[in-house]
């Protein structure tokens, strides 16, 4: 049964509390950042439900229930250390997708190898939905769409599962310069960007300059066009053999003094390359230029579209001083004031709309086989974000305005009535009944406001509030009908989902 | 609020009244977004101004965000640009007639000269476009050769980018369509339309842009009567922009509705490509024949990059692509009618292909690329801009001698009465090419 939320306090006393007042000390130390404001969002600014709107694909009555009796720093702690956290129920569902776990002596042998990227898509939506490391499934998909590989595709059929496995999953908590080594010999990045066919004489600049562009520092560096080609050059011989493994080619590699920016190598030996590109990539993670662009980028993802300098610029010292640690970075832009004020000032894109739907609304694995949830997978694709299906190398865009359609607006208020009437059938999912689950309600605006929180975590605004009961001819004094209610209910609930409550995250 | 001014509001049409409508507020709105810079938030604009009453006239929706710059006259004509992604081979499509150095460089995938359409002394069309001969032999088809953006590095996404956004380094916000819209001036829901998932990059910027997939699929399938009013109450007074988002939505189902019981077939003897281009096609000459205020229109069609297997001239990807392209722009011609005298269409494409096909029967990214200019406005019957041949070759590649910002310009210019469009690209300074009536 489905807990109410409306009995819960919005502070559980004796808890252990972030103290948004804890500001830490600005690298640099000029800028003032007392001065931000919040914004007067919708949302409600209960910093438990704001944390888990940013730091999950979406609250549910379970974990709001779980943050308030545990509170949010303990909470945060587990989800910073996703091995502690027992998921065993998402492991077995992930056994059904059989190919993203193959070894890859197997994945050569498929007939239709297509099939490990698409078991790929799907899994990684299913544990957006349903995995209990929800922060960490958020950072895989944040590293997946920085290192963007599109999947599938026909280059990186059973390569783009084997570096989800091995590159961008062990490394999405850990150091970024751990996780950029790793992309750099990663077979999906080499073959996506051309580096497996880049040549001493005559390099392909693709990868070089996205590393540059997209990966580390950004032009802001101001880095020439000489640079890229030495970036290029840097990283020749960076392939892979035929059958899907890294293979340095050494007779590949350019020979030879490179620089670029700050940085230079005599780069004497061919036999020498791999650790030459390895002292260029670790100079790269660690330039302050890629504090600064990875610091905006983290920021756009959990705080808002356009974030204040100065908490960039002092995550981008948290990301310095750690080493490129991922977790501490996390941690301060969670702790900063910043993060604390920017309540309702981010917006879900299409699938995350479609994953926190599929999540209020308690919707479970199927019984068996995973046949369903392809059908919502592929509603995500029609919404325009399939997982890990951009072809720009850019990625996903991050912030609202690169997600202005009519016709995704449209199709997800039309998938929310289906999703709320029981699509796909095939997934197990509570009555809607339940969602007002608790002691009698006296009035129709009671009935209301439950169902508000049990889907949004919080109530609406009044004249919102007023809207829905209109909708449905109610009145909020109304004493509570229970034909009228039945009737209503998946009207109620398709409109909620609908509403900026949970357009806003 | 006297939106009509002084002309009978029966005299005028729909849009007409919306434009009037929005003419009215536009100079409010300039002086409120001063204080919109400042913080001054949507929310209390609108609670102070009183301003939600020009929100909707009619079935049509006023874009509301546009008119800061000084509103220039809308004629009524539309601007359709096709972006060919992937590189088109504009060598493959516009062939240099019985040149040895093509021929050579070209292999078996060159396409040979006695298989062209003649076009002039130079040039012969690949003959997989023979659905676009007529329109050349009319007037209303011309190409730009060896046209592109002389700062491309040959990289898709970041060309893509810079031609889209107008700028050599992408970093300007929006994109130059619409940059042209804030010189157009106010419209009507339809006035600019994406075919797709999201809005063009050429059309980001501070218009509301329909972006969408057909106008089909503008529809909500909750037939409840008051489902629309009540969305639009739920995004009442939110301070974001998704606000404008749903209210753009709401009303785009309410103008798709009259146009979408409009008979939903192409006109006869227009036979459209079985694809996605061929669709969004279909559907931006739909809007066109409803009269449904369409200004700028951005369609894809990807897939050009063909690095391996191009194949030969009757036969292959390039064929086939080249004959679903040709198929479908002679498809929208013959649908549109009459309509063509006010439509233009153009293309363009990241960048062109090498000249020298590669070992894997493909060719590479090039720089010089090709342009088609069509409808009634397009001086058409030529090859438009200068011809650097194929001697002088920029790494191997076809070199620019026409920059696509002086195609752009004029086409824009002329095609939506601009007046002075020095903002569209605002680090160069466009040369009208005399590609335009």
């Amino acid at each position: 049964m489905r807990t109410t939320l409306d009995t819960y306090p919005a502070s559980h006393p004796g808890s252990p509390r972030f103290d948004p007042t804890r500001v830490r000390p600005v690298p640099g130390g000029t800028q003032s950042r007392s001065s931000f404001v919040g914004s007067d969002s919708i949302l409600s600014d209960d910093q438990d439900l704001h944390l888990l709107r940013r730091a999950t694909f979406g609250p549910t009555p379970t974990l709001l229930a779980d943050i308030r009796q545990r509170g949010a720093a303990t909470w945060l702690d587990e989800q910073l250390q996703p091995a502690q956290i027992d998921d065993a129920a998402m492991d077995s569902l992930l056994r059904r997708y059989t190919l993203i776990s193959a070894p890859l002596s197997q994945l050569l042998s498929l007939t239709e190898p297509r099939l490990a990227s698409t078991q790929l898509v799907a899994a990684t939506f299913a544990r957006q939905v349903w995995s209990k490391r929800q922060l960490f499934e958020v950072m895989v998909d944040f590293w997946s769409n920085h290192f963007n590989v599109f999947t599938p595709h026909v280059a990186t059929y059973i390569t783009k599962p084997i570096e989800d496995r091995s590159v961008i999953r062990p490394n999405a908590l850990g150091r970024f310069e751990d996780l950029l080594l790793a992309s750099a010999k990663s077979p999906a990045m080499l073959a996506w960007l051309n580096n497996e066919d880049s040549q001493k004489d005559e390099p392909n600049e693709n990868y070089g300059r996205e590393l540059l562009q997209l990966y580390t520092v950004s032009p802001a560096a101001g880095y020439s066009e000489a640079d890229v080609l030495n970036s290029a050059r840097i990283l020749t011989g960076r392939s892979t053999d035929d059958l899907g493994s890294f293979l340095y080619k050494k007779d590949s590699h350019h020979v030879g003094t490179v620089k670029v920016m700050t940085w230079s190598s005599a780069n004497a030996s061919a036999t020498g390359g791999m650790a030459v590109g390895d002292s260029y990539l670790r100079y790269l993670a660690r330039h302050e230029q890629t504090a600064h662009a990875l610091s905006r980028k983290l920021a756009i993802r959990f705080v808002s579209d356009d974030p204040p300098p100065a908490l960039v610029e002092m995550l981008a010292g948290v990301y310095l001083d750690g080493g490129t640690a991922i977790v501490p970075w996390l941690r301060a832009l969670f702790e900063s004031p910043e993060f604390a004020a920017a309540v309702g000032r981010k917006t879900r894109r299409p699938t995350e709309d479609i994953i926190v739907t599929a999540r209020v609304l308690g919707l479970q694995p199927p019984t068996t086989g995973v046949k369903p949830i392809g059908t919502l997978v592929a509603d995500c694709g029609r919404m325009g974000q399939p997982p890990l299906g951009e072809f720009e190398v850019t990625g996903y865009s991050d912030v609202a305005s690169g997600w202005y359609s009519v016709s995704a607006t449209l199709g997800l208020c039309n998938l929310h009535r289906s999703i709320a009437r029981g699509y796909p059938k095939t997934l197990p999912r509570p009555e809607l009944s339940t969602l007002l689950a608790g002691p009698a309600m006296a009035t129709h605006g009671a009935m209301v406001d439950r169902l508000s929180v049990a889907l949004t975590g919080q109530t609406l605004r009044t004249d919102h509030r007023n809207a829905l009961l209109a909708y449905a001819g109610m009145t909020a004094s109304q004493t509570y009908n229970q034909a009228s209610v039945n009737l209503w209910l998946a009207d109620l609930t398709e409109m909620v989902l609908d509403s900026p409550y949970l357009k806003l995250r | 609020m006297n939106p009509q001014g002084g002309v009978p509001a029966c005299l005028m049409s729909t849009e007409s009244r919306v434009l009037a409508a929005a003419e009215t507020v536009s100079a409010e709105l300039g002086a409120q977004k001063k204080l919109w810079d400042r913080g001054f938030t949507r929310r209390r604009l609108l609670a102070g101004a009183g301003m939600v009453a020009v929100a909707s006239i009619g079935s049509q929706l006023v874009t509301t965000k546009h008119a800061y710059a000084a509103a220039g006259t809308s004629n009524g004509k539309t601007l359709v640009t096709v972006f060919l992604r992937g590189g088109m081979d504009g060598l493959a499509t516009v062939v240099p007639r019985n040149n040895p150095t093509y021929i050579e460089a070209r292999g078996t995938i060159g396409i040979p000269t006695s298989t062209l359409l003649n076009l002039d002394s130079t040039f012969g069309m690949h003959p997989s476009c023979a659905p676009l001969y007529p329109l050349w032999q009319s007037g209303k088809l011309g190409m730009v050769h060896a046209v592109g953006s002389p700062s491309s590095d040959r990289d898709h996404f970041a060309s893509q980018a810079r031609m889209e956004k107008g700028e050599d380094t992408a970093t300007i916000p929006s994109g130059w369509l619409d940059r042209a819209l804030l010189l157009a001036g106010p419209g009507t829901t339809f006035r600019a339309v994406s075919e797709g998932n999201t809005v063009a990059a050429s059309l980001q910027g501070d218009n509301d842009t329909v972006a969408m997939q057909g106008i089909g699929a503008l529809v909500f399938t909750n037939p409840a009567p008051n489902l629309a009013s009540s969305l639009s109450a739920l995004y009442t007074g939110l301070d974001n922009p998704i606000e404008g988002l749903m209210e753009t939505a709401i009303a785009a189902v309410a103008a798709a509705t009259p146009i979408r019981a409009t008979p939903p077939g192409p006109a006869t003897g227009a036979v459209y490509s079985v694809d996605s281009f061929g669709t969004a096609m279909a559907d931006i000459a739909r809007l066109i024949k409803a009269d449904a205020g369409l200004r700028v229109a951005t369609v894809d069609f990807g897939g050009w990059d063909l690095h391996t297997n191009a194949g030969v001239w009757d036969d292959g990807d390039q064929k086939n692509f080249l004959a679903d392209f040709s198929k479908t722009m002679a498809a929208f011609a013959t649908d549109i009618g009459s309509h063509m005298a006010d439509v233009t269409v153009v293309t363009m494409s990241e960048f062109g292909r090498r000249l020298e096909m590669n070992g894997s029967g493909g060719t590479d990214h090039g720089f010089g690329g090709l342009m088609f200019l069509m409808g009634g406005m397009v001086r058409g019957g030529r090859m438009h801009g200068d011809w650097p041949g194929l001697e002088t070759l920029d790494h191997g590649d076809l070199t620019i001698a026409n920059d696509y910002r002086d195609i752009l310009s004029e086409v824009a210019q002329k095609t939506l009465n601009l007046g002075n469009v020095s903002t569209l690209f605002p680090r160069y300074t466009a040369v009208p090419k005399g590609v335009m009536v």
